[in-house]
């Protein structure tokens, strides 16, 4: 059965009214930004690159040293140092189709992949368009004892703040254990992302003024790492006042907060990501464990899926 | 130090237009210069200029800047050359590179961003800015007026905008251009209407067709609504420098008019009713049979604009509501008196 | 929000923090939410927005001008630093394969991977002024023990 909308003179009700709601349609293209047709605020109008916009940042203002460094001298160094003469690509373990015996599999998101939850990440030769590079710096502050002194979750904010230069955002408890008193949404520290130059200003002084000082510290374990590229280690609080920013100002830091500090780089895999931050002046210490499957990347894999 | 920065070919108007340039002297001077020969120009009040300094060392930056611009711009004009002497049948591709080469010419950017109304339009860079600046706004606030207020579908089904459409009435010298769907008093909309349409592509004696039609008759005796013709053009030429429809350019040509204009007259305790401007592409001249528009008051859009093979490029859109001065413009177009619906009549 | 003042109250650092509406007195906040007030003070958004600058007409487009004939510059540069390595890719290819022809067991060798390869710790990213002491000439690395 049809229904056919009438609109009659006398009474504006449309018949025909369905039995849910509906999203009215549209009869044209054109995409319409509401932000553009209000006059209220118009200088949130202009794009962020534009002077006169809120938003706009002299982001470039002087050298990047570590760019530069990157670029001058690592890049075409690390160009080299990953390339294999025939070197196939590592298939990752992806999730599966359905092989669609019953109907009901149709639609169904895809099957998880082979013996994990998680699809693993396919790794490329090395050419030019994979070199690795530093992409971020995260900083997370997590106060275990924030739960009792609220007040040291923003006395943790403010020394990120301080160090790196830009606004942290907070971390709140996710989960309730009753035994410590933890509830979720507690603020318990912050946490940080830098990027670019923020990041590059952040690791030299991590590099040049922090972790030589640091007596104990002989460098990152070479068994760090997230398998793809993401490096972390960590910062006691007695580590935090060699920092210049603490250093010069520290009786108006009664307590300091360790952090934990991860290096997000392009890089495929962890050896490479190794590789990249010992150019960027990161001491590693220990044996190193190189997964058997990056090993044999001369024989060719089928992919399977 | 204020000598002009301009040494290449954005300087040189032998072979580009003289409209690519600043009228005003001194505002050109000021924008050619590394820095302020004359104070900001462009500054109105006294004491804004006094106080007014510019960004440190912008005027060591800038005619670096300028050089690099402009070099570009010198090897895109060869470019252009180039295509030119191998005789390149290509006009868009050549358009496009006109574009490039002045896109980023100060002056340029000035003039399309504070003459924006005197540009001209016959240059594809003034036409490209004129595009952008039309789709951040017009475009979207004639689209979305004619979407809520159901002028598509309930006249034509839809409509792919590539025209920019300006409406104004000759009421009182207010030189304001109507925002599509505002609600116009009948005194304001009695006589007919001025459109400017700006068209983005080259274009040289196009031709147009302009429907106004209000779907919002009522037709009683089937309980519905009809459709009223309320002015129809057609053939009505334009192109990139001369895109004005007004009452000069319709007495000196009177073959453009199919209907009269017949002023809105919205009937008392009616709501309000919506005024349609449609404006349509021509591919040549309209067929005398197929324009003809025989019954005004139960009129077809769409089997005309069918019949007749029209494209639709652009549309407008206004609503009248009854008021104190409807009847003089009934008398004063010898029109019939109005009726007035109320519940009772039911 | 923690801007107001009166709306906290820290008894000390030993006992939680409370908040608690109270009437202002004379003495003054307390050292201890004196220091949080600043430590909040010093992270409010008011002080992260920089005034915005006032640009005449002409200033606005000759900026406009500065900012895209740097955007022209950088990209260049980009274009031509990949151009190089894309060369160093081709000629590095070609060399490895021309290897691979003429001694197979060379190539064995020169093409084992690289995993746990490091740079030298003495590679340093460069500073703007040199140090004082430009080079260690009685430098040598240290043994690792074993």
């Amino acid at each position: 059965m049809t229904l056919v909308s009438v609109r009659s003179f006398s009474s504006s009700v449309s018949l025909g009214k369905a039995a849910c709601a509906q999203v009215k349609p549209v009869h044209h293209k054109v995409r319409i930004i509401k932000k553009n047709l209000s006059p209220r605020f118009p200088e949130l109008k202009y794009p962020s690159h534009d002077i006169k916009s809120p938003k706009f940042r002299p982001y470039l203002t002087h050298l990047d040293r570590v760019d530069h460094h990157y670029h001058n001298v690592l890049e075409s160094d690390l160009l080299l140092i990953g390339y294999r003469h025939g070197q196939q690509p590592i298939y990752g373990n992806k999730r599966r189709h359905w092989d669609m015996s019953s109907p009901y599999q149709i639609n169904r998101p895809l099957r998880k992949p082979k013996g994990q939850i998680v699809p693993s990440q396919t790794i490329n030769p090395r050419d030019t368009g994979n070199i690795a590079k530093l992409q971020s710096i995260s900083i997370n502050c997590f106060v275990k004892d924030a739960k009792q002194y609220p007040a040291m979750a923003i006395g943790a904010t403010l020394q990120l703040q301080q160090i790196t230069g830009v606004k942290p955002k907070p971390i709140y408890a996710k989960t309730n254990v009753p035994n410590w008193k933890l509830r979720p949404g507690m603020k318990m520290g912050a946490k940080v992302e830098l990027f670019g130059r923020d990041a590059s200003q952040f690791l030299s002084t991590l590099t040049e003024i922090v972790l030589p000082r640091i007596g104990e510290f002989n460098g990152i374990s070479n068994r760090a790492g997230d398998r793809y590229g993401n490096i972390a280690f960590g910062l006691t609080s007695d580590h935090i006042k060699y920092f210049p920013e603490i250093e010069l100002n520290q009786d108006s830091w009664p307590n300091l907060y360790g952090f934990d500090i991860t290096l997000h780089t392009t890089a495929q895999t962890d050896a490479d990501a190794r590789i990249l931050l010992s150019g960027l002046g990161l001491p590693f210490v220990g044996s190193e464990r190189i997964p058997k499957t990056l090993l044999d990347d001369l024989t060719v894999h089928p992919y399977e899926n | 130090m204020s000598s002009s920065v301009s040494r290449g070919i954005w300087s040189n108007f032998t072979n580009r237009s003289k409209s690519l340039a600043i009228k005003s002297a001194k505002l050109q001077k000021a924008v050619l210069s590394p820095d302020l020969p004359n104070g900001p120009v462009s500054l109105k009040a006294l004491s804004s200029k006094r106080k007014y300094y510019s960004p440190i060392d912008l005027d060591k930056i800038y005619p670096l800047a300028y050089e690099i611009l402009e070099k570009k711009s010198e090897k895109i004009y060869s470019k252009i050359e180039d295509l030119k002497k191998k005789g390149s049948e290509n006009v868009e591709e050549i358009n496009d590179l006109l574009v490039e080469a002045e896109i980023n010419n100060p002056e340029v950017v000035y003039n399309s961003l504070y003459a924006a109304n005197t540009i001209d339009l016959t240059q594809p860079v003034y036409r490209h800015y004129a595009k952008k600046q039309w789709e951040s706004y017009n475009k979207m606030i004639t689209m979305q007026r004619l979407e809520t207020l159901s002028i598509i579908p309930d006249t034509l089904p839809t409509l792919e905008p590539e025209v920019d459409v300006h409406m104004k009435f000759p009421h009182n010298n207010v030189d304001t251009w109507v925002e599509p769907g505002s609600i116009l008093s009948s005194n304001v909309t009695s006589k007919p209407p001025i459109f400017k349409i700006t068209e983005f592509k080259e274009s040289k004696n196009d031709l147009y067709t302009i429907l106004i039609v209000n779907p919002d008759t009522p037709d009683v005796e089937n309980n519905s609504y009809t459709t009223t013709l309320h002015w129809a053009l057609k053939d009505v030429e334009l192109s990139n420098n001369d895109s004005i429809i007004d009452i000069q350019k319709l007495d000196s040509n009177p073959q453009y008019s199919i209907v009269d204009y017949l002023p809105p007259t919205p009937e008392k305790n009616l709501g309000k009713q919506r005024f349609a401007v449609w404006i349509f592409r021509q591919d040549g001249k309209l067929n005398e049979e197929t324009s003809k528009v025989e019954n005004i008051n139960n009129f077809q859009i769409r089997e005309f604009v069918e019949n007749n093979k029209l494209q639709a490029v652009g549309a407008h859109a206004w609503r009248s509501v009854w008021d104190l001065n409807v009847e003089n413009v009934r008398k004063e177009y010898g029109l019939p008196a109005g009726r007035i619906f109320s519940r009772d009549s039911f | 929000m923690y801007t107001s003042r009166a709306a906290i109250r820290v008894v000390s650092h030993v006992k939680p923090t409370q908040q608690v509406r109270y009437k202002r007195d004379k003495t003054g906040l307390n050292p201890q939410l004196e220091r949080i007030v600043s430590q909040l003070s010093v992270m409010s958004a008011g002080r992260k927005q920089p005034r915005l600058l006032k640009l005449c007409n002409e200033d606005y487009v000759k900026h406009k001008t500065v900012m895209k004939a740097w955007s022209h510059y950088r990209k260049a540069k980009i274009q031509e630093n990949e151009k190089l390595l894309q060369k160093q890719y081709e000629s590095m290819k070609e060399a490895v394969s021309e290897l691979q022809n003429l001694s197979p067991e060379l190539f064995e060798i020169a093409n084992e991977h690289q995993y746990g390869k490091r740079f030298p710790l003495e590679l340093r990213v460069p500073t703007e002024y040199p140090p004082r002491q430009i080079w260690f000439y009685d430098y040598f690395p240290k043994q690792e023990a074993k």
